[in-house]
C-alpha cells in the first residue's frame, strides 16, 4: 500500500472509532448500583436484601461531625448546614438535635390524639385532667413556659411535644448550644439520610459533593472541617480509592508496555499502530452494550477491560512474525489461522456466561466477545495495511537465535503433566483457610481509621446498626402498621434486657387505623369533656374559657377519618415514614432500625418465634449466601465454557494428540494457580476465578502458537519472540497489580502474573511437538 | 457606669429568691421561692421550694428541668427567652461589667438619695426583643434586690432577691405593689 492509502486507511479508521465512541457516550449509560450486578435472588432473605440493600434507614444514614474550631463556631455550623440539607432534595432527613417542635403540620395537628399513646392508659376525665393542668401551672412558672404557653389552650395535655419526643432519634446524643455535639464537646454531630442507596457509588458520591459544598457555605473560611462517615461513604472511599490506584498503575503499567514495545519492535507507528485493534475491540463492546443493554454496569466494564485485554496479544503475534520476503498482509493470512483458533474458541467459550442468567454476566459475555472479535478482526484486516514494507525482523536477532536453541534442546518428560496436577490437587486439599471468600467486604476493606470513627461516631449519635434489620411485610400499609405495633412490646422487652440499645419502628410514626380507632372511641363526647375540664380547673388559677380551643379541637377528632400513610407521606415528616414503609411489588414492606445491637442472638430467636410479624435480615449472612449463589452460577459458566472450548479446539485442530499439547499446559495452570493461592492462604473470591478465564485465554494462545510450528527455523524464532513479548508484557502489567495494597486488584494481578508464568513454561514444555527435538539436535 | 461596676460580686454567689409571675392565662398570679446559685457566668441554678420542688439548671447554652417523679425536661436557652434575658443582665450585673450590659442592651438609669437605684434595660438583639421588652434591675447601694422581666405578649415576673427573698407577701401581689416595693426598698 503507497504511503498516501495508508495514512488515509488511518484516518478512515480514527474516524470511526471517534464514532463510535460518540454513540457509546451517548448512548451507553453506565449504572453503579451494585444491585444491577447480582443474580436474581432465591431466598426471601436474599430478596429482601437486594430490596433493602442500599435502602435500609442505617445505610443510607451519613453520620457527620464537625471539628477543627471551637464549639460555638460549629454549634453555629452546624445550624446554618441543617436547613440547607434540608432544603436539598438528594436528603430525606438531616438532624443535628435542634428542636422540632413544628414538626407535626397544622393539617395532621387534629390528628394528634390518634397519634399520640396517651389515650392507650389514660382517659380524658377529671382525674387525669387535673393533674395535667397541675403540673401546666407548675410549666408557666417555668423557663418553659415560654414556648409551652402558645400550645396550651389547644393542647393543655401536650400532645404535640410528647410526639415530638417520641419522634426524636433513640438515645439522644450529648449537646452544646441546642445541637448535638461528642461527649468530650469538640465535635458537633449531624444525621444526614440520603436518598441515593448507600452502596451506589455516583449517586452517593453526588450527595455528599453536595454535601460539602453545603458545609462550606455554612464554614465560610474557618477552620472546622466535616468528617463524614457511614456506608455510603464507605462505599464513595472505596470506590475512590480503588479506582486511583487502578490508574495509577494502569499510568506505570502503559509506560512499561510502551516501552517493552519500542524494545521489541524498534519502530514508534508500529507501536501506536497496535493500539488500534484493542481500542477498536473496546469500543465496539461498549456500542454493543449499549445497542443490546442500554447500559453497562461499572463492574461490568473493569472486568471486561481487564478480560479483553488479551487482544492486546494479536498485534503482537502479527508484528513478531513480520518480515521483509513478504507484505504484512501476507504474514497475517499465514498466522489467522491459528489467531483465529485461539479467538474463536475464548469468544465462543464467553458464551456460557450469556446464559448465565445474571444480567451483570450477560454483559460482560456481549463486550467480551464483541471486543476480542472485532480486536482479532481489525489486527487481521485493518492494521495490516498500515504497516510498512520495511518492518524490524525479530528472527534476525542473534541473542533470541541462542535462546531459541536452548530452549529448543529442553527436555519434554511426558510425567511432567500428570505429576504437577497430582501435586496441584494434594497441596490444594491441604491447603489452610476457607477454600471460597464469601464476604465481598473482605475484598474491598474500608480502611482501619475509617471503621474506628465510624464506631465511635455511630455510638455517640445513637445511629442504627448496619448490619440487622427487622423487616415487616404485609398486603397494605396498614396490615405493616399493625404488624409493627405488635413488635412494640417485643422490642421494648429486649431494650430492657441491654440486647439491642434502641429501635425505630414506622408505627411510632403513624398507628395502624385500628389503633386510631381505638383512641378515637376513648375520647369523650362534648358534654362529658366539658364537665371533667370543668372539675379539674376548680382551685386552679386558669382563667375561664382557656381551653376552648381544645374542647373544640377534642370535639372534631373524634369525626375525623384515620390517617393512612398516603396523607402522612403527603405531610412535612411524610419523608421519614417513607424511610420505613414502602409500597413494593403489590405488597408493603415495613423496615425497623435497631439501634446499638449487643447481643444479636436475641433477634434471631426473636424473629425465630412463629408469632413475630417480621423477620431478621442479618446483612452480612444474606450478602455472603448471595455471592456463593452468585458463585455457583459463574462455575457452571465456567464448566459449560471449557467444555465449549475444547469442542472448538478439537473441530480445528482434528488431532486427539495435537488438541492434548494446545489445552494440556492451560488446564495444569489453572491446577497450579489455583494451589499456588491456596498455599499463600488465599481464599478464593469471584475476582480470582475471573482472572483465572482471562490466564486460560493466554495459555491457550501461547499453547495454539507453540504447537503450529513451521519447520522453518527463523519462521519459529519468530513465534517465540511473539510469545515472548506477550507474556512479557502481560506479566509486568499484572504484576504491578500484584503489588496493589487492595485485595480487590491484588486478587487479580497475582492470578494473571501466576497464569502467564506457569503458562509460558508449561506451553514450552508440554505443548511443541517432538519432531522439534532432532531438527533441533 | 460606676454603679454596675460596684455591683460585682465574687463567684460562685447564692440568694434565696420569692419570685411572682404574672401569666395572662391566669387569673392569680403565681409565686414561686427558692434559691438561686450562680457559678460562672453562663450557669445558673434554680432550685423552686414552694409551692412545689423543681429544679432548673442552665449551662452551656442548655436548660434542664427536674422535678420530682418526672422525666428531665431538656431544651435550649433560645427557646426561654424571658430565662435568657434575666441570666444576661442578672450575670453582667453581679460580675459588675457595665460594658457587656451596654453592649446587650439599651441602658437607662436613675438613683435617689438615700441610695436607691433602678436600671431599665432594653434588649438590643432583635431576636431576643421580640419576647423581651425590657428587664428592670433595681436595688439599693451595691445590692441588687429586683429583677422584672416584661415579655412582649404582656407578662412578667418579677425576682426578688436578697435582703427582698424572704419579705412576706400578700397569697396574690399586685404588679406595681410589688414594683413599688423595688423601688424604695429599705
Amino acid at each position: 500500500m503507497s504511503v498516501r492509502a495508508r495514512v488515509a486507511l488511518l484516518a478512515a479508521w480514527l474516524a470511526l472509532l471517534a464514532g463510535l465512541l460518540a454513540y457509546v457516550l451517548a448512548a451507553l449509560k453506565v449504572s453503579t448500583d451494585l444491585r444491577s450486578f447480582m443474580p436474581p435472588p432465591r431466598t426471601p432473605e436474599q430478596r429482601l436484601l437486594l430490596d433493602e440493600i442500599g435502602e435500609g434507614p442505617g445505610s443510607r444514614l451519613l453520620l457527620l461531625a464537625l471539628t477543627g474550631d471551637e464549639p460555638d463556631v460549629l454549634a453555629d455550623i452546624s445550624k446554618d448546614l441543617v436547613p440547607r440539607l434540608r432544603a436539598d432534595r438528594r436528603f430525606v432527613r438531616a438532624l443535628n438535635g435542634e428542636d422540632e417542635i413544628g414538626a407535626l403540620a397544622d393539617d395532621l395537628l387534629p390528628y394528634r390524639y390518634l397519634l399520640s399513646p396517651t389515650l392507650d392508659d389514660a382517659h380524658l376525665d377529671a382525674d387525669y385532667l387535673r393533674s395535667e393542668l397541675q403540673q401546666r401551672v407548675q410549666d408557666l412558672g417555668s423557663p418553659a413556659a415560654a414556648w409551652l404557653k402558645p400550645l396550651l389552650p389547644a393542647d393543655p395535655t401536650l400532645e404535640t411535644v410528647k410526639l415530638a419526643e417520641a419522634w426524636a432519634p433513640p438515645g439522644e446524643p450529648a449537646r452544646y448550644a441546642d445541637v448535638w455535639f461528642t461527649r468530650d464537646g469538640k465535635q458537633a454531630l449531624l444525621l444526614a439520610e440520603t436518598v441515593a442507596g448507600g452502596f451506589d457509588p455516583a449517586a452517593q458520591r453526588d450527595a455528599q459533593d453536595a454535601l460539602a459544598a453545603h458545609f462550606r457555605e455554612a464554614a465560610g473560611t474557618g477552620r472546622a472541617r466535616l468528617v463524614l462517615s457511614g456506608p455510603g461513604a464507605f462505599t464513595v472511599r472505596i470506590n475512590e480509592t480503588t479506582s486511583e490506584e487502578a490508574n495509577f498503575i494502569g499510568l506505570f503499567d502503559t509506560v512499561g508496555f510502551v516501552t517493552l514495545l519500542l524494545l521489541a519492535y524498534r519502530r514508534v507507528t508500529t507501536v501506536f499502530a497496535g493500539a488500534l485493534p484493542l481500542l477498536s475491540g473496546g469500543l465496539a463492546g461498549m456500542a454493543a452494550l449499549a445497542l443490546l443493554f442500554g447500559g453497562a454496569h461499572g463492574i461490568t466494564l473493569a472486568f471486561g477491560f481487564t478480560l479483553i485485554g488479551v487482544a492486546q496479544d494479536y498485534p503482537i503475534h502479527l508484528f513478531s512474525h513480520l518480515h521483509r520476503e513478504q507484505p504484512p498482509a501476507a504474514v497475517a493470512h499465514h498466522l489467522w489461522p491459528t489467531l483465529a483458533t485461539g479467538v474463536a474458541s475464548t469468544c465462543i467459550a464467553y458464551l456460557a456466561f450469556f446464559a448465565s442468567g445474571v444480567d451483570g454476566l450477560e454483559q460482560l459475555a456481549v463486550f467480551t466477545i464483541v471486543g476480542l472479535a472485532t480486536a482479532a478482526l481489525t489486527t487481521r484486516f485493518g492494521l495490516v495495511h498500515l504497516l510498512g514494507s520495511k518492518p524490524y525482523d525479530a528472527a534476525q536477532s542473534s541473542w533470541l537465535a541462542a535462546l531459541w536453541r536452548r530452549l529448543a534442546a529442553l527436555p519434554r518428560p511426558r510425567w511432567l503433566a500428570p505429576l504437577l496436577a497430582l501435586g496441584a490437587i494434594v497441596a490444594m486439599s491441604q491447603a489452610p483457610g476457607e477454600f471460597w471468600q464469601n464476604n465481598l467486604a473482605a475484598l474491598t476493606p474500608a480502611p482501619a481509621d475509617l471503621v474506628a470513627e465510624d464506631a465511635r461516631l455511630r455510638q455517640e449519635l445513637g445511629a442504627p446498626d448496619v448490619r440487622h434489620l427487622l423487616v415487616i411485610e404485609g398486603d397494605d400499609a396498614d396490615a405493616v402498621l399493625a404488624a409493627s405495633e405488635k413488635l412494640e412490646p417485643r422490642l421494648a422487652q429486649l431494650q430492657r434486657d441491654g440486647a439491642i440499645a434502641g429501635y425505630e419502628l414506622p408505627s411510632r410514626y403513624l398507628p395502624s387505623v385500628a389503633t386510631q380507632r381505638a383512641r378515637q372511641a376513648r375520647l369523650p363526647e362534648p358534654a362529658a369533656l366539658q364537665a371533667a375540664l370543668d372539675e379539674a380547673r376548680r382551685g386552679l388559677p386558669f382563667k375561664p374559657g382557656s381551653f376552648d380551643a381544645f374542647l373544640r379541637d377534642v370535639a372534631a377528632a373524634r369525626d375525623l377519618p384515620p390517617l393512612t400513610a398516603e396523607r402522612f407521606f403527603a405531610s412535612p415528616l411524610g419523608l421519614r415514614l417513607k424511610a420505613q414503609l414502602q409500597p413494593r411489588d403489590g405488597h408493603w414492606t415495613g423496615l425497623v432500625g435497631l439501634v446499638g445491637v449487643a447481643d444479636a442472638s436475641a433477634l434471631v430467636a426473636l424473629a425465630a418465634q412463629p408469632d413475630t410479624p417480621a423477620r431478621l435480615l442479618d446483612l452480612k449472612h444474606a450478602s455472603e449466601s448471595l455471592v456463593a449463589a452468585y458463585r455457583t452460577r459463574v462455575l457452571y459458566s465456567l464448566a459449560v465454557a471449557a467444555v465449549l472450548l475444547v469442542a472448538v479446539v478439537g473441530f480445528a485442530l482434528r488431532r486427539r494428540s495435537r488438541v492434548l499439547r494446545v489445552l494440556l499446559p492451560m488446564a495444569v495452570t489453572t491446577l497450579l494457580i489455583l494451589a499456588a493461592l491456596r498455599l499463600g492462604g488465599v481464599s478464593l473470591s469471584l475476582f480470582h476465578l475471573i482472572a483465572l478465564v482471562l490466564a486460560a485465554g493466554l495459555g491457550l494462545d501461547y499453547a495454539l502458537f507453540f504447537e503450529h510450528v513451521e519447520d522453518d527455523e527463523l519462521e519459529q524464532r519468530r513465534t517465540l519472540h511473539a510469545i515472548l513479548v506477550c507474556s512479557a508484557s502481560t506479566f509486568l502489567v499484572f504484576l504491578l497489580l500484584a503489588l496493589s495494597s487492595l485485595p480487590v486488584l491484588r486478587a487479580i494481578g497475582t492470578t494473571v502474573t501466576l497464569g502467564v508464568a506457569f503458562n509460558f513454561v508449561l506451553a514450552l514444555l508440554l505443548t511443541r511437538p517432538r519432531r522439534e527435538i532432532a531438527d533441533a539436535g | 457606669m460606676q454603679l454596675v461596676e460596684a455591683l460585682k460580686r465574687p463567684l460562685p454567689a447564692a440568694t434565696g429568691y420569692t419570685e411572682v409571675r404574672f401569666v395572662q392565662m391566669l387569673d392569680a398570679p403565681l409565686v414561686l421561692r427558692g434559691d438561686l446559685t450562680y457559678t460562672s457566668a453562663d450557669a445558673l441554678g434554680k432550685s423552686v421550694v414552694s409551692p412545689y420542688e423543681e429544679t432548673t439548671t442552665i449551662a452551656d447554652g442548655q436548660v434542664e428541668i427536674r422535678r420530682p417523679g418526672k422525666p428531665v425536661k431538656r431544651f435550649s436557652l433560645k427557646r426561654a427567652p424571658a430565662l435568657a434575658g434575666f441570666l444576661e443582665s442578672f450575670s453582667a450585673t453581679l460580675a459588675g461589667d457595665a460594658q457587656r450590659l451596654a453592649r446587650n442592651y439599651v441602658l437607662a438609669s436613675d438613683g435617689s438619695a438615700a441610695g436607691a437605684w433602678q436600671l431599665r434595660l432594653v434588649p438590643r438583639d432583635a431576636a431576643l426583643a421580640r419576647h423581651v421588652t425590657r428587664v428592670t434591675v433595681s436595688g439599693m447601694k451595691t445590692t441588687p434586690l429586683c429583677f422584672e422581666v416584661e415579655e412582649a405578649g404582656g407578662d412578667s415576673s418579677i425576682l426578688l432577691v436578697d435582703a427582698l427573698a424572704g419579705r412576706p407577701l400578700p397569697a396574690s401581689p399586685q404588679r406595681a405593689e410589688l414594683q413599688q416595693l423595688c423601688r424604695h426598698a429599705p
